[in-house]
């Protein structure tokens, strides 16, 4: 870090021996954190290391059971939000928070709207989007303030999210996977502002998954691991075998395993699939213990693709051929019924039902099977989910914990296992491992692994080019809603898909 | 994440702590402490008037609530699958005025019966109809239904009561043994098919998901479509058999029969632990939710309050059971910030 004369100065953020207990777990043991003003501060750990336990301490969401904050050298007790938030500190999460039916301006001055003559409660309109012009002027967002939010596009709203958060002078600004949802193409304009406001001396807290953007953008990383500070580095000196190693506690083997070969029979048929606009005249067909990757940008049509071929958002028109023999597929009812299981990429929200348990999200799809006569078989059920719990190693201590206590990875694992009793014969992953792990993230693709030797079929949806191009036995690139480019396994790099999926003729 | 044994983990989250805790669970479980209120009111109430606890006082009280449980054993199906009807009270006395319109005229009591339950089933059916295709809250509808169901009732009564005393007696006035009224065993009845419904069954399990996680369901290939309408035919059943039951003992009906009795059986249901938003909930607390509607009304009119009083009482009854619902959510994270601020200081 002391290559960059622009971080010399007293720490903006102190935290020394952070101590958080939540029942049964030490969340946090002992964490010491500093933050130099002018240096992008990454936080790395697996799930359930501690990093947003020490974020959320920082900002208020909770305190901590002991330890000291120091915020500009002066010791803080932060006993609610209000607190970092008065000091200069922001924090932007992984979700929007928008409000997106108003224009920019409004949303950047939400609540700090500045106030015309006698302060009667009237919005001086005209203050406000002068500045609020200003400010996107000076972080090179070249948006109009009258545009309405609904209207941008995720980089551009996330944007205007860090616009939000510098409004009131920030300096200190805590990013939570802000790329998760932004395409690689877009990723460098926000890298852009980070890097302009790191000249003016703030400091960014960065916590993110992907690797390649923890060499691009950071300067040092404190590495957690099961709440205790592994230590911190500067990033030049640190290769990314070395990182790994010391976030999950020991050597690392392969990424990606090996995928047995796929059988000549074709489970499924797509014929001249075209949903709204979006998806445009997609063929292809799938055979018996094929892993059939599709990629391609945000907006390209793979998750519209993926829901039409499943009945979720059904096509508008082309045919589906199951095993030679033309269905219908309507509804994710009829879906299931002729073999065919959709996982989807909000395992949160449409994958489980947080506030059930393991075992009553197991029984979701799995009910009809499991009911003969309409009475359902619990004891059949309660077998099930328990070969599963073992066979997945799920982490819970019982088939009645909540699905909401699972972290990431086990979610998602429950969402495996919900569809594996229902034994597709193909089962489509939208974004598999997204927010996941690298723990969970191998386990994820052990599980596809066994899945293709059984004789599954897997079509995979993802936005992540190495994924994409390692784990499947064909790659198909989407671009506006049709299939532009397909390659073999292993056949190309990260940049030709990249290439493949913009449009060479575009490509800077 | 390493576990620490100096830790006391107060709630529920490790798998040993399941057996340890049941205990503590029924405790502080809102059904335990309904059942605690219920003997503390009537103890009170039978100090005050011994009269409370005459075997005659029982079986009033049993025989007044046994409708209450019937329509509110379908309304927790109801909400439970995330909808609501808060036009039971209205088609109750639509369909009761349609069963003693037509043994007035001569029809059998049982075809009578038959079509009178007929009705409020597909009077209940509307309700979900119209929500689920006009996309508007099922609240809404059945608002606007409570005027369609008393504007029929009063256009084929012409306002006027039909009586029918002596010719559907059965139901309503028989008491097995001499002592237990029939009319609360059927609500008994009622209860126990909703129990088994909810626990045993597919149906069951599926309103669960769909008050729970409608997309999540949707997607695992329930019809959550036709989950919330089957939940809304089995309240109209239990709306028509209440009709049948309730026509039985007063012996005659008038198109405000039953009006009133939604915001009892909500009462009942919210009361009982069911939050208003679905996806939870247990019969068990609904009928103890109907059994202190039922001695709260009765022992205000052992101690002579104003009925006036009695109706306030109710209304606030049922803002206490919220309150006492979200006290309870919120009950584990102030525990756990509490002890969290001891630490600090």
């Amino acid at each position: 870090m002391n290559q960059l004369n622009s971080t010399i100065g007293a720490p903006l953020v102190v935290m020394k021996g952070i101590v958080k207990c939540f029942p049964g777990v030490i969340a946090l043991n002992q964490v010491d954190f500093e933050l130099l003003p002018g240096e992008v501060h990454v936080l790395l750990g697996e799930n359930g290391a501690g990093k947003s336990t020490l974020i959320k301490v920082l900002s208020g969401a909770f305190p901590a059971d002991s330890g000291e904050i120091f915020i500009y050298g002066e010791k803080v007790v932060i006993e609610s939000p209000e607190v970092p938030l008065k000091k200069g500190l922001r924090f932007i999460y992984q979700e929007l928070n928008l409000v997106p039916q108003i224009d920019i301006a409004r949303n950047i001055f939400l609540g700090v709207e500045p106030l015309g003559i006698r302060k009667l409660g009237i919005i001086n309109t005209s203050t406000l989007y002068k500045t609020a012009s200003q400010l996107l002027e000076r972080f090179n967002i070249q948006l109009d303030p009258h545009r309405i939010v609904s209207t941008l596009s995720v980089t551009q709203q996330k944007m205007v999210e860090i616009a939000r958060a510098l409004v009131t002078d920030a300096r200190v600004i805590v990013l939570d996977e802000p790329t998760d949802v932004l395409e690689s193409t877009s990723r460098n304009d926000l890298f852009k502002v980070i890097n302009h406001l790191k000249k003016e001396g703030v400091g960014f807290i960065y916590i993110s998954h992907r690797y390649a953007e923890v060499y691009e953008l950071g300067d040092r990383v404190t590495i957690l691991r099961d709440g205790k500070n592994v230590g911190t580095f500067s990033i030049r000196d640190l290769t990314l075998e070395t990182m790994i190693e010391k976030m999950i506690g020991g050597k690392i083997g392969k990424q990606y395993p090996s995928l047995p070969a796929p059988q000549e029979k074709i489970i499924l048929r797509l014929e001249n699939f075209y949903k709204g606009t979006v998806v445009q005249g997609v063929d292809f067909s799938l055979r018996k213990g094929e892993l059939l990757g599709i990629t391609g940008l945000m907006g390209a049509g793979k998750t519209e693709l993926a829901r039409a071929i499943a009945g979720v958002d059904p096509p508008t028109s082309g045919s589906l051929y199951i095993e030679d023999e033309k269905v219908m597929v309507r509804t994710p009812e009829e879906a299931i019924r002729h073999g065919i299981s959709f996982l989807t990429e909000n395992r949160k929200t449409e994958g489980l039902i947080l506030d059930q348990s393991l075992r009553n999200n197991y029984g979701l799809p799995n009910i009809n099977r499991l009911s003969p006569f309409g009475m359902v078989k619990i004891k059949k059920m309660n077998d099930e989910i328990d070969f599963y719990m073992k066979e997945l190693t799920i982490k819970a201590p019982h088939r009645f914990t909540l699905a909401g206590q699972l972290s990431g990875g086990n979610q998602q694992k429950l969402v495996l296992a919900k569809w594996l009793g229902t034994h597709a014969k193909v089962i489509i992953f939208d974004e598999p491992t997204r927010g996941i792990d690298i723990i969970g993230r191998r386990e994820v693709y052990r599980i596809m692994q066994e899945l293709l030797a059984e004789g599954t079929s897997i079509l995979m949806f993802t936005s992540d080019y190495a994924e994409a191009m390692e784990m499947s036995h064909r790659v198909m690139v989407m671009r506006r809603g049709k299939i532009v480019k397909e390659f073999p396994r292993s056949s190309a790099s990260e940049d030709d898909i990249l290439k493949a999926a913009i449009g060479v003729g575009e490509f800077r | 994440m390493q576990t620490n044994p100096n830790v006391k983990p107060p709630g529920v989250g490790s798998g040993t702590l399941v057996k340890n805790n049941k205990y503590q669970l029924i405790f502080r479980s809102q059904w335990f402490l309904l059942l605690l209120a219920e003997f503390l009111i009537a103890i009170i109430t039978g100090i005050v008037n011994p009269r409370f606890f005459t075997i005659s006082n029982v079986i009033n009280v049993l025989e007044q609530i046994a409708v209450l449980g019937i329509v509110s054993s379908g309304m927790t199906l109801l909400i439970i699958s995330g909808e609501i009807d808060i036009s039971v009270g209205a088609n109750i006395g639509l369909s009761s005025c349609v069963m003693a319109i037509m043994i007035k005229s001569g029809i059998g009591v049982f075809p009578s019966f038959v079509t009178g339950i007929a009705l409020a089933i597909f009077s209940s059916f509307l309700v979900g109809l119209t929500a689920h295709t006009f996309k508007a809250p099922s609240f809404i509808t059945s608002l606007a239904f409570i005027s369609v169901f008393q504007g029929i009732a009063l256009a084929i009564t012409k306002g006027s009561f039909q009586t029918i005393y002596g010719q559907a007696e059965t139901i309503g006035m028989t008491r097995l043994g001499n002592v237990l009224p029939l009319s609360f065993v059927i609500s008994l009845g009622a209860y126990l098919v909703v129990h088994f419904i909810l626990a045993y069954t597919k149906f069951g399990r599926r309103i669960y998901s769909v008050g729970s996680n409608p997309a999540a369901a949707y997607l695992s290939g329930i019809s959550v479509i036709k989950t919330k309408y089957y939940a809304f035919l089995f309240s109209g059943f239990f709306v028509g058999i209440g009709s049948m039951v309730l026509l039985s003992r007063i012996g005659a009906a008038q198109p405000s029969t039953g009006s009133g009795i939604e915001l009892k059986a909500i009462g009942a249901v919210v009361i009982g632990g069911t939050p208003l938003s679905g996806g939870k909930g247990r019969i068990i607390g609904t009928l103890l939710g109907v059994l202190l509607m039922g001695i709260i009304s009765n022992a205000l009119n052992m101690m002579r309050v104003n009925p006036y009083y009695q109706q306030v009482t109710f209304g606030l009854l049922i803002i206490a059971s919220l309150a006492m619902s979200i006290f309870s959510s919120y009950k584990g994270h102030a525990r756990s910030e509490k002890s969290t601020k001891k630490a600090i200081e």
